[in-house]
């Protein structure tokens, strides 16, 4: 800041001093003929007091700026423009990368997805095979154990009928005894009603 | 003499006013010129203002050189 | 200053006295020679740009910093667009310097003449011709880099012309580039000069009829006063437009020179 303060007062000190001496050296335009003022074409000409220290200080001026000030302002203003155009490319690629990894991971989801919905149905398939195969297995062996159930019912059926035919003959032996009033010890007897419980047990069988 | 003094003075403000209706009327011209172009066509206005500049210099100088002439003479 | 009733006859003196007021006195005189408030005006113009422009390119940087040197940089970006690409075109970028310390020039000293007291450096010819000088060599210094001594002396007629007709044409237009160091400069100085001097007369009318009024004991001759007062908000209004306006004119009057000095064609 001070330097260039110092500057700026150097420079306008030796604008004055250069004015000021060229007001002495140079003459001014001799053309004030009364005192009131000029008369004819040295009224649009300028005067000389003033022409010349403009001259010099516009052009120390335009020298000064144009080698302090103003390519600092356009470096500047380029800079700055391609500081945007940087930021804006870069957030534009940002944008594209952050949207091709969204589809990436959106992808990813759906076969995740697709294949959990795969193992379900593998699972679920697999159990119900397994059941009707248990289901099968539980059935035959109930039909088998259905099937040893009635051969022993039957086989026992057979025992108890023949166990009640041998006890039938005592007891019709002994009611018939009884009614005939007879004992019946013969042994032809007994084959006889043997014989004829058999007829009717087999009649019974029926 | 101050009478002669006070009547030329007189006529040289009249004469320069008078020498301001010609360029005042080119120069509204010229606006209007770049006006209306513009407006129908807006993709032209730079070129349109710069060549209405070039054209109102042209005829702001008339003006000017009366102005001038009122001074001088 | 003497009081009569009439309003209209006092102010004869007083009007004579501003008008002699804008005439080039020397504040400090060196018998003959010196400088003259005018002068003075514009080094403190020079102090105030050069104080301007190198404090706001200090501070500026890529993000924007602040309004002052934002103003700095906006003007400069005006210069740059507007009248650069604007008016030149083509190869501009080596013209801006120049064109931008014009107009922040003309423009700090057309303002400055606006503060009451003060007195616009642009509002004397002396130093309107010495901008029109400067910018009137300027361009044809580039016409001449250009286009070689002879070609700009011959493209000073323009192209596609009938033969017979070049030398008419090109007599008028040499004439006419000569005007234009003429305009240039009065174009300015008159804008400058003429809105100060109104300003001053409708000052003076307030100030005079109000004394009359007040010297003759009459109330009605203070009425027009109102009017006075509001004729001179209405051109200092103006006056602030027109000091922005005559730096712009100036400066893209000049980029279109140094345009039709420089284009190929």
């Amino acid at each position: 800041m001070k330097a260039k303060a110092k500057k700026i007062l150097g420079t306008l000190g030796f604008t004055a001093a250069l004015s000021a001496a060229s007001s002495f050296i140079l003459p001014v335009a001799a053309f004030a003929s009364e005192e009131g003022g000029k008369t004819g074409i040295a009224l649009i000409l300028p005067d000389m007091n003033e022409f010349i220290p403009m001259l010099i200080a516009f052009l120390v001026i335009a020298v000064v700026l144009a080698k302090f000030g103003w390519p600092v302002v356009d470096n500047i203003i380029e800079k700055r423009e391609a500081a945007v155009k940087d930021a804006l490319e870069k957030s534009e690629a940002a944008r594209i990368e952050s949207e091709r990894l969204l589809e990436e991971y959106r992808k990813q989801l759906e076969e995740a997805k697709s294949q959990s919905a795969q193992i379900i149905a593998d699972a679920k398939k697999t159990g119900e095979s397994v059941k009707a195969d248990i289901t099968a297995k539980a059935q035959g062996e109930a039909e088998v154990m259905v099937e040893k159930a009635r051969v022993a019912i039957e086989s026992e059926k057979k025992a108890a009928i023949a166990e009640l035919q041998s006890s039938v003959a005592d007891t019709s032996i002994a009611v018939a005894s009884r009614l005939i009033g007879q004992d019946l010890s013969d042994d032809e007897h007994r084959a006889i009603i043997e014989r004829y419980v058999n007829e009717a047990g087999s009649f019974n069988a029926d | 003499m101050a009478e002669t003094t006070l009547v030329i003075a007189a006529l040289k403000v009249v004469g320069y006013g008078l020498g301001t209706i010609g360029p005042g009327i080119g120069l509204g011209l010229c606006g209007y010129g770049l006006c209306v172009g513009s407006a129908r066509q807006p993709e032209l206005a730079g070129k349109l203002f710069t060549n209405a500049l070039i054209f109102g210099a042209l005829a702001e100088a008339l003006a000017l050189i009366g102005l001038v002439a009122a001074f001088i003479f | 200053m003497e009081l009569t009733g009439n309003p209209l006859a006092d102010i004869a003196a007083p009007i004579e006295h501003l008008r002699s007021s804008f005439d080039s006195a020397f504040v400090v005189d060196f018998g003959g020679f010196g400088i003259t408030q005018y002068t003075l005006w514009m080094f403190i113009v020079l102090a105030v740009v050069l104080a301007v422009v190198l404090i706001g390119v200090r501070k500026i940087g890529v993000v924007p910093n602040g309004k002052f040197a934002g103003m700095v940089e906006w003007g400069y970006d005006a210069v740059k667009r507007n009248m650069g690409e604007g008016a030149i075109g083509h190869g501009y970028k080596k013209h801006i310097p120049f064109l931008a310390t014009l107009f922040f020039f003309i423009l700090t000293a057309n303002v400055i003449g606006l503060i009451p007291g003060a007195k616009a450096a642009t509002g004397t010819l002396g130093v309107t011709w010495a901008l029109s000088f400067i910018a009137f060599v300027y361009f044809n210094y580039y016409g001449i880099k250009a286009k070689g001594g002879l070609g700009y002396i011959k493209s000073i007629a323009p192209s596609g012309l009938p033969k017979p007709m070049v030398p008419i044409i090109w007599f008028f237009e040499f004439i006419s580039l000569v005007i234009r160091l003429l305009t240039l400069a009065v174009r300015l100085y008159g804008n400058m000069f003429a809105g100060h001097m109104v300003l001053g007369i409708f000052a003076l009318l307030t100030t005079v009829f109000i004394q009359d009024a007040i010297y003759a004991a009459n109330a009605v001759l203070a009425l027009p006063s109102i009017i006075w007062m509001l004729f001179l908000i209405a051109m200092y209004v103006l006056e602030c437009l027109v000091a922005f306006l005559q730096a712009y004119v100036f400066t893209i009057l000049s980029a279109v020179y140094i345009g039709l000095a420089t284009s190929e064609h």
